[in-house]
């Protein structure tokens, strides 16, 4: 590729809009209704992560990194792959994700620890949370998509990755930063991704990340 | 195209040829399919082999995945567009699922012998094309490719030399070279100098004019056959132009629209052999090949046209 100057966003861009939103109206219609089951797991993480306790957020770890499984294992190599070459090395990289949270929740480790949060940064973390987890869905209502184009957290990979960042703020240490390595790349992928496609809510998830290191800074 | 089963036009009612163009047409209703006027044809120059000068391209219309309802949809288009008289699809492995939608919408016509399989190589590895162009060939459905280009000279050396050696051994019928978007072409014309190829594939429209400059003319000079990609601009021209009157001359050159406007444009330029655009729409299916039916500009008109879209 000679001229990269050359280049706009359009041109990596391999299917169009119709295909994207059809993408998510066929995967809710194949895994119903464990989207009620996501739902309600994800209010049990809300109020895990509310409490604060050490249970509480390692229990959060767990679903969360179960959720980047289900990304790695169902959705970027049966879904995604099928429109776009990258599914794969995407599934790849929610699957280290999905270790990464998983190990984290599973091994002792002071990421637990008590952290003074800043009640702004905790209301971001908890927004971040409750957004992901529980309201994301009905971006698709506010779209004009429907109900039935809804993305849910551990089916669909933005609110998995919105509710993870939300999650990331409450740990501590070096866990922090790398639990949010992937979460943020897709961000802006996807922002990217829905920019490209016109979609007027490019700008959400975006602005999800600039909230998270104004929260993150912020609590430093 | 060689077909995985010659059951050409089994359901599919009879066929229609049109002998003076060379060109192949089908219909489940013949008598509907004999109303339908066929389009314009130019030589490819290596061969003689008439080509409607109007084609189908796949970059993002045809990536629809696994989705049932969008596979019928792009089948349809495909239907569409080798009853009107169509030949050339062209696809690439970049394309996502584009190669396997069309495999599919091919399989349901019965593999028509008609369809003229225009895909790519597109790896940086020289050592992976050949792979690749048997994966091509699995997802169309067909033993043999009509025409294999290196995508956007993408390691071409190694790919151009692979795909020639296919062509000598009878496994293509036809080589080519592709550039998009402007990009490259100081390298592609030496390549058009100095490689034996029989299609080259470039960006050519009303305003992306520069191939008119040295790539055009050599192609006709080298006897090597255009295929225009990106007519409409990946549908910003069409866009560039909706809701505006059409200008006089769309009546001096019968066309409708200034979707054909814009099309004939491209493809009355004396080197094009055939001009790709790409659609999810059967009505626009109709509508660009009916561009290449009746009267194209001629030089003054041309030229006229692209003062016309200028000043739009």
């Amino acid at each position: 590729m000679g001229d990269w100057s050359s280049y706009s966003l359009a041109d990596f861009l391999l299917f169009s809009p119709r295909v994207y939103d059809r993408m998510f109206v066929l995967l809710n219609q194949d895994i119903w209704p464990a989207q009620i089951a996501l739902l309600a797991v994800g209010l049990i993480v809300v109020v895990l992560a509310y409490r604060g306790n050490a249970f509480g957020k390692r229990v959060a770890l767990l679903v969360l990194g179960l959720f980047w499984a289900s990304l790695a294992l169902v959705f970027f190599p049966g879904r995604y792959q099928a429109i776009n070459w990258l599914g794969d090395w995407l599934a790849l990289a929610a699957g280290l994700q999905a270790a990464l949270m998983i190990g984290l929740g599973c091994l002792p480790s002071s990421v637990f620890a008590p952290r003074r949060l800043d009640r702004f940064s905790h209301a971001v973390a908890l927004s971040l949370l409750i957004f992901g987890l529980l309201v994301y869905p009905l971006i698709a209502v506010v779209a004009g998509r429907g109900l039935e184009g809804a993305e849910v957290a551990g089916a669909a990979p933005d609110p998995t990755a919105i509710a993870t960042l939300g999650l990331a703020i409450l740990l501590t240490g070096t866990a922090r930063w790398v639990a949010m390595a992937v979460p943020i790349a897709w961000c802006v992928f996807t922002g990217l991704t829905l920019w490209t496609l016109g979609y007027p809510e490019f700008w959400v998830v975006p602005l999800v990340v600039v909230g998270l290191l104004v929260a993150v800074l912020r609590g430093e | 195209m060689t077909v995985r089963r010659r059951t050409f036009l089994q359901g599919l009612g009879a066929a229609s040829f049109a002998g003076a163009t060379g060109l192949h047409a089908f219909s489940s209703d013949s008598a509907a399919a004999q109303s339908v006027k066929a389009p314009g044809t130019r030589p490819i120059p290596s061969t003689g082999e008439e080509m409607p000068l109007v084609g189908l391209g796949s970059w993002i219309t045809f990536n629809v995945g696994n989705d049932p309802l969008l596979l019928d949809a792009s089948a349809e288009v495909i239907a569409s567009f080798l009853t009107g008289g169509g030949r050339m699809i062209d696809s690439s492995p970049m394309y996502g699922s584009a190669q396997s939608t069309i495999g599919y919408g091919l399989g349901k016509l019965n593999y028509p012998a008609a369809a003229f399989s225009a895909d790519k190589i597109w790896t940086s590895s020289p050592s992976n094309g050949r792979a690749q162009l048997a994966k091509t060939q699995g997802l169309w459905g067909v033993k043999r490719m009509d025409l294999m280009q290196v995508h956007n000279l993408l390691a071409w050396e190694a790919h151009l030399k692979m795909l020639q050696d296919l062509k000598a051994a009878g496994e293509i019928r036809y080589v080519g070279i592709t550039t998009s978007h402007g990009r490259r072409h100081r390298e592609l014309e030496q390549i058009m100098r100095t490689q034996d190829i029989d299609f080259v594939q470039l960006t050519y429209n009303v305003f992306d004019r520069e191939v008119e400059g040295r790539l055009l003319p050599l192609a006709r000079e080298k006897g090597i056959g255009v295929i225009v990609n990106r007519p409409y601009r990946r549908g910003a021209l069409i866009e560039r132009f909706a809701g505006k009157p059409l200008p006089p001359i769309a009546g001096e050159i019968g066309a409708k629209s200034w979707a054909q406007i814009l099309l004939k444009f491209v493809i009355s330029h004396p080197a094009v052999t055939c001009a790709i655009p790409a659609t999810t729409r059967v009505d626009h299916v109709k509508e660009n090949l009916a561009a290449a039916v009746g009267p194209l500009p001629d030089a003054a008109m041309r030229k006229r046209i692209a003062e016309t879209a200028a000043n739009a």
